[in-house]
């Protein structure tokens, strides 16, 4: 009795301090390498990059149709910083060297600002490497890499090595947020690029952490409204995605004026909030256009059966809508269409934004996606882009960092243009860097006269900076259950003719 | 007619909770510990049958995938739970806390966290109703539930083995006595709940996708399972998922309540609280008569 006493007595004995401080440990350690909290930051190497030669792309995209997978235009500079003589930075993952006295480490200016030294520019992001958002999120991290890794290769931006910081944030808002804050007080960051972590940026953004630090967020592929705010709490991101919204307008824009549908169903993801965002600007598209909403549905993305709400999903839609627009993420996506889910096959089909457009989606869902379309806001490595050669470029650079990083991930060839971007950004402010400089140069210039390769031209200007509003569409083939690629859409680029409205 | 429909369409998520809780409450019925690593032991036979299946035949790697569940059983029981033996039956439940992290960071590091299309087990197809339709898989996920649990149901009432297990677990002292060995009934009680994870695990796995996060959080709901339908009791285990894969799966489809995120969980969370709570009272009303 009395040994039952000691053993079930508080508090307890050192064995059982002992037990609990091991499931402690082992409990944290595993934690460790699942959950982002805990994580370590992963910092960019100094991997040997491929070496580049600056790009000069036509993008050549008016009228909603590509022209640009092989017209080369007439050489156009990158940007020349003040005081510099860099060139062709925007459209290559190599940095030229200037000649110019002052761009190198030794009289370069040493600590022109915040995260500013004479050897070295400090840049930190979140990205994604767990939880629902790493499927297509996660590999982002390999483009940035590969840009900030070709640069230190070639001896940084006037002397100054890219010294980037990475962390894993899960996609969680506010775990995102305080990485984001942690950057800008702690590791003094001159810049966060491409920040893949939209959840967390779009958070920094609306209190008013971005604005009030005047911290340049460069080359974001998050693609949410507030990012795109120009005129108030965005005015330091400058986006290289086109937005959420944009996706929407141009999906129903497509299916109604390309395909003829007039009704419309909608399978959205009601968690995050791209979901949310684009299912008001889907519905007012529709209704701009003089479609029929005919329904609506939420979806959270983590559940692993959908049967009840693909019951009401299709007695609502099957037979009823042209179109079914898929707004979620590509596991949600997989689990919709592979419960059965109607996608209007016999009418004008289905069509999934950006985040769907993986392969791993499309090998995992098979026949279920098949003729399913996805659209995306970058020149994909697939036919007719892939001999580009920016887009080659975007392929030898990334494929140098990771051996199986999914190329038609479209957040992965984001993360490397908005790199490009930064790196253009930085050029462009150097050798006397300064984030006012940096604003100055993205707010008045474009990245690349003619278009970097990657995306049509694009331009940020003060108080607007919806810059790529453009869109190509693929369609998923498969045969067989089994998955054989992207088939593009002969309708090239389409443009949404109204990027803010709705936001 | 709907109504009809929508609860035909949940069968498959009562099938699958309904196995995971088998699993839990064999493992209970045997050694006293609720085992919150059963999502983790969920996962590695499944990833173990994906990996192999794309070799071997896929019954071939089915049969080594399920025997991977048990060895996992094994090694959970051996690490986490005997070397805690002399501690309280708390103490070994936070062992398998434990034992979930181990596992489920593991099985993330070694194949990602990437979802992989799982080779179904079943035909692919559907059965048609209205306008919607249950997979084969789906029902077969069902039907092998209800096999198992006859199999379990009649292993712990009919047999000396089920009747060893359950008296080592009761009174480890006095089974000895009777020549039970009370290390190997609690070893074989966790290789069979480790081979009922398995079947769970891959089964669902074939019907959803193949996913470390998504797979082993689908326990989750077992457990509640159990609660409402007692620790001890297969029967009970069965009804509880009955219960819990009718409000997840049929709450959604009614109208109203479709579109309120967070409704099934809620609604599920009520329903545990009056069953436990209903379930306190009578317990203390037998005390009193005791």
């Amino acid at each position: 009795m009395q040994d039952m006493k000691e053993k079930r007595g508080f508090p307890p004995g050192a064995s059982w301090i002992t037990v609990l401080a091991l499931a402690v440990v082992v409990v944290g350690a595993s934690l460790m390498s699942v959950y982002p909290h805990f994580g370590p930051p992963v910092a960019a190497t100094g991997a040997v990059g491929a070496a580049g030669t600056a790009q000069n792309q036509t993008g050549g995209d008016t009228g909603g149709t590509d022209t640009g997978a092989t017209s080369g235009g007439p050489a156009a500079p990158g940007a020349a910083g003040s005081g510099g003589s860099q060139q062709g930075a925007a459209g290559s993952t190599t940095v030229k060297q200037g000649t110019s006295s002052g761009c190198n480490a030794a009289t370069n200016g040493g600590n022109t600002d915040v995260g500013v030294t004479s050897n070295k520019i400090v840049l930190a992001s979140t990205i994604v490497n767990s939880g629902v958002g790493q499927s297509f999120l996660g590999p982002v991290q390999y483009g940035m890499q590969a840009v900030a890794a070709s640069v230190n290769r070639h001896g940084g931006i006037c002397g100054r090595r890219l010294d980037l910081t990475l962390v894993d944030d899960g996609w969680n808002a506010e775990t995102g947020c305080q990485y984001i804050q942690n950057f800008i007080h702690d590791t003094q960051a001159f810049a966060l690029p491409v920040v893949p972590s939209s959840e967390g940026l779009t958070t920094c953004i609306q209190n008013g952490t971005i604005h009030n630090a005047g911290i340049p967020v460069i080359g974001t592929d998050g693609m949410l409204e507030q990012q795109y705010d120009a005129s108030g709490a965005a005015d330091w991101v400058w986006p290289i995605a086109t937005s959420t919204i944009s996706t929407m307008h141009i999906m129903a824009i497509d299916a109604y004026k390309n395909h003829g549908a007039r009704t419309f169903c909608l399978a959205y993801d009601n968690h995050y909030k791209f979901g949310q965002e684009g299912q008001k600007a889907f519905d007012n598209e529709v209704k701009r256009l003089g479609g029929t909403e005919v329904y609506d549905q939420g979806l959270d993305p983590n559940q692993s059966d959908y049967s009840a709400f693909i019951k009401t999903f299709n007695d609502n839609c099957s037979g009823k809508a042209d179109f079914v627009g898929l707004l979620l993420t590509p596991t949600a996506a997989a689990t919709w269409l592979k419960g059965g889910a109607y996608t209007a096959k016999d009418r004008d089909g289905a069509a999934g934004a950006q985040p769907m457009f993986t392969t791993d989606l499309g090998n995992n869902c098979g026949d279920f996606c098949d003729g399913v379309k996805v659209y995306t806001g970058f020149r994909p490595p697939l036919t007719p882009y892939s001999s580009m050669a920016s887009v080659q470029q975007y392929i030898n650079s990334v494929r140098a960092q990771s051996s199986s990083a999914d190329l038609n991930n479209q957040f992965l060839e984001g993360g490397y243009d908005g790199m490009l971007l930064t790196v253009a950004a930085l050029t462009a402010a150097s050798p006397h860097l300064t984030r006012a400089a940096v604003k100055a140069y993205l707010d008045s210039v474009p990245f690349a006269a003619d278009g970097n390769g990657l995306t049509p031209p694009l331009r940020w200007k003060t108080g607007y900076h919806f810059a790529n509003t453009s869109m190509l569409a693929y369609s998923f083939v498969s045969n067989s259950g089994s998955f054989q690629g992207f088939r593009a859409d002969p309708t090239g680029f389409i443009t949404d003719p109204n990027p803010n409205q709705d936001s | 007619m709907d109504i009809i429909v929508t609860a035909l369409l949940a069968l498959p998520l009562v099938g699958a909770y309904a196995l995971f809780a088998l699993g839990i409450v064999v493992i209970f019925q045997a050694s006293r510990v609720l085992n919150l690593a059963h999502g983790g032991m969920v996962i590695v036979p499944a990833y173990m049958t994906y990996a192999l299946a794309q070799h071997l035949p896929l019954a071939l790697s089915l049969i080594i995938g399920v025997g991977s569940g048990s060895l996992v059983g094994l090694l959970v029981e051996r690490i986490f739970i005997r070397t805690l033996r002399g501690e309280s039956m708390t103490t070994q439940t936070v062992g398998t806390v434990a034992a979930f992290g181990v596992i489920l960071a593991l099985i993330a590091k070694v194949f990602g966290t990437t979802p992989l299309p799982m080779p179904s087990v079943f035909p692919q197809g559907f059965v048609h109703l209205g306008s919607s339709g249950i997979k084969y898989g789906s029902i077969g996920l069902f039907v092998v539930m209800l096999v198992l649990a006859g199999g379990m149901f009649a292993l712990f009432r009919f047999t000396s083995l089920g009747l060893a297990m359950r008296g080592a677990a009761q009174n480890s002292r006095a089974a000895q006595l009777m020549g039970i060995n009370p290390i190997r009934t609690t070893q074989i009680a966790w290789v069979l709940g480790g081979a009922l994870a398995g079947v769970a695990g891959i089964l669902l796995a074939g019907v959803t996708d193949l996913d470390p996060y998504n797979l082993s959080l689908q326990a989750l709901p077992a457990f509640v399972a159990v609660l409402i339908g007692g620790l001890e009791s297969l029967p009970g285990a069965v009804l509880g998922a009955l219960i819990v894969g009718g409000v997840v799966g049929v709450l959604p489809g009614l109208p109203g309540l479709g579109s309120i995120q967070g409704a099934p969980q809620l609604m599920l969370m009520i329903v545990a609280f009056v069953v436990m709570a209903r379930r306190g009272q009578r317990l203390t009303a037998g005390d009193l008569r005791a």
